[in-house]
């Protein structure tokens, strides 16, 4: 994406943001059903129609991973271990139109760097910068629960700087080879969530999406894609009367998108502790993501901490 | 005409009717109107080698109607010519030439679809709907040379567009201003040149800001 591009829709968005008048003459600007108030994670967005700010930054990391060795113009080079760090950074804004349905635009970024000699190697560096924006509508409610469905459309850039496949194209001879990548795509969405207020205390979000459009491997032309993932979340408002909240989420991707080979699905768990206020919720969100790559010699395991706050109004 | 058309303008024919019959429903008057506007939508996605895309400005003119759903919504359809341009700049051949810029122009016969939600007492409105486009012409121009490159581009396209409008009541007519943002969902180009020399597909979406002024009229007596 354009950085003049990234301009427009950043001051698009602004004046959305002033723009928009929250439609609901709520009770409570925090989604609630039957006397829970849900803690949302950022993992598995929930399924209310409500107005709200967000941002999160975070940071993860994976140590000692094997690598298979590396071929040179037919020379093996010895397999050594490396390791990774991840890095995020996200805005979003969510704006009820209706008491039934919100319009929603998030930019968003990730990084992905090998961080040692051997692993930037392997590795090398992978940014995705991009957009998405659509449509929350709720489908039905009822005292404990609410479903809701999705429509949006997702613009991402993923910059992959290659090195080990740049060295291997060399040494094979290959005419044009690349070291740096820029791969564009966009991936109509549609999706459903769901929420169920088991008690005062405790929550259920679930969610399901999928998407179609620009695969994130250049050899594919278009792929289909699917989330699935679920979060249970705990108020200590209700029995302790104390602002602070917990969830633990969990979310299974079809295709990651950081990664330029063919490696299945990939998984995260957030763990969030956060300090829940009238409109607001601060976080701190203590994340894992496990990567299945068919190349790698094990699999990869990366933990790391995330910052959020989310404010409604 | 391929299936691809006959299915998308039958789909465009169930809308109006649609649009009609859920506006008797409603009670409210049809609108009609005109509009017209600058783009700087422009293209993004793959480019040659040591080139790059700039957005230029581009038009958009053509009609609208609207139809009252339900409370303060409406759905609009849109009929419009649209002109997306966007310059192909190219690194200098030698060290201290000039970069070489040409010109590929993109027309359009569009018809967005969307749904309107008025907000603020109907002075406000935000905007969500599809966009359906046909390619009525492709031209290349500059560095000594103007051709039609309609082969290499695909014949329909479809965009998501997001847009947010202010309405200005005068009398029974309202103008409207409106700022929306087009993000294209298919892949511009057909592929078949770069396939032909053995290479991948390249990847190009339309994508950026349309700024439209028009006026809506009432039709019918009420």
């Amino acid at each position: 994406m354009r950085p003049r591009s990234r301009r427009l829709l950043l001051a698009f968005a602004a004046a959305l943001l002033v723009a928009g008048v929250p439609a609901r003459a709520q009770e409570s600007a925090r989604p609630s059903l039957a006397g829970h108030t849900f803690v949302a994670t950022d993992l598995i967005p929930d399924a209310f129609v409500r107005s709200y700010v967000r941002t999160s930054l975070g940071y993860a990391a994976a140590e000692e991973i094997d690598y298979p060795p590396l071929v040179l113009g037919g020379d093996t080079v010895l397999a050594l271990q490396g390791s990774l760090t991840y890095a995020t950074l996200g805005l979003e804004y969510q704006g009820a139109m209706r008491e039934w349905i919100a319009a929603r635009f998030a930019v968003n970024m990730v990084t992905r760097l090998g961080t040692q000699a051997y692993s930037l190697l392997n590795e090398g560096v992978t940014v995705t910068v991009g957009y998405d924006f659509g449509f929350l509508a709720r489908l039905r409610e009822t005292p404990k629960t609410t479903l809701s469905g999705t429509l949006g459309v997702s613009n991402q850039t993923s910059t992959f700087i290659d090195v080990r496949q740049f060295a291997e194209d060399i040494g094979n001879g290959i005419a044009n080879a690349r070291l740096i990548d820029d791969v564009p795509m966009v991936r109509p969405k549609a999706g459903l969530r769901y929420a169920w207020a088991a008690s005062p205390s405790f929550g259920v979000t679930l969610l399901g999406e999928s998407s179609y459009g620009d695969a994130p491997r250049r050899q594919d032309t278009t792929a289909w894609g699917w989330d699935l993932g679920a979060s249970v979340d705990y108020d200590a408002g209700p029995k302790h009367d104390l602002p602070l909240g917990a969830a633990l989420a969990f979310r299974l991707t079809s295709l990651p998108g950081l990664i330029a080979t063919e490696d299945g699905t990939s998984s995260q768990t957030v763990l969030r502790l956060a300090y829940t206020g009238d409109r607001e919720v601060i976080a701190l969100d203590i994340s894992g993501v496990f990567d299945r790559q068919n190349s790698k010699a094990t699999p990869i395991f990366a933990g790391g901490a995330a910052f959020s706050m989310r404010i409604y109004f | 005409m391929d299936w691809r058309s006959q299915v998308v303008r039958l789909l465009l024919l169930l809308v109006l009717a649609a649009g009609i019959a859920t506006d008797a429903r409603a009670g409210g008057s049809p609108l009609v109107g005109v509009h017209v506007g600058g783009d700087r939508a422009g293209i993004d996605g793959d480019s040659p080698p040591s080139a790059s895309y700039v957005p230029k400005f581009g038009l958009v003119a053509g009609v609208q109607a609207e139809f009252g759903l339900a409370g303060d919504l409406s759905l609009s359809l849109q009929p419009s010519f649209v002109r997306v341009r966007t310059g192909i700049q190219s690194a200098a051949s030698t060290g201290g030439g000039e970069p070489v810029e040409v010109d590929l122009s993109l027309d359009y016969v569009s018809l967005p679809i969307l749904v309107k939600f008025a907000q603020g007492g109907g002075r406000t409105y935000v905007a969500g709907g599809l966009a359906v486009d046909f390619l009525s012409g492709a031209n290349l121009s500059g560095a000594a040379s103007d051709r039609d490159v309609s082969s290499a581009y695909e014949d329909t396209a479809l965009g998501a567009v997001l847009g947010f409008g202010v309405v200005f009541p005068a009398g029974r007519t309202r103008i409207t201003t409106e700022l929306r943002f087009v993000q294209g969902i298919t892949n511009l180009t057909t592929g078949d040149i770069a396939e032909a020399t053995g290479a991948l597909a390249p990847r190009l979406h339309s994508s950026g800001l349309q700024l439209l002024v028009g006026g809506l009229f009432p039709i019918g007596g009420r």
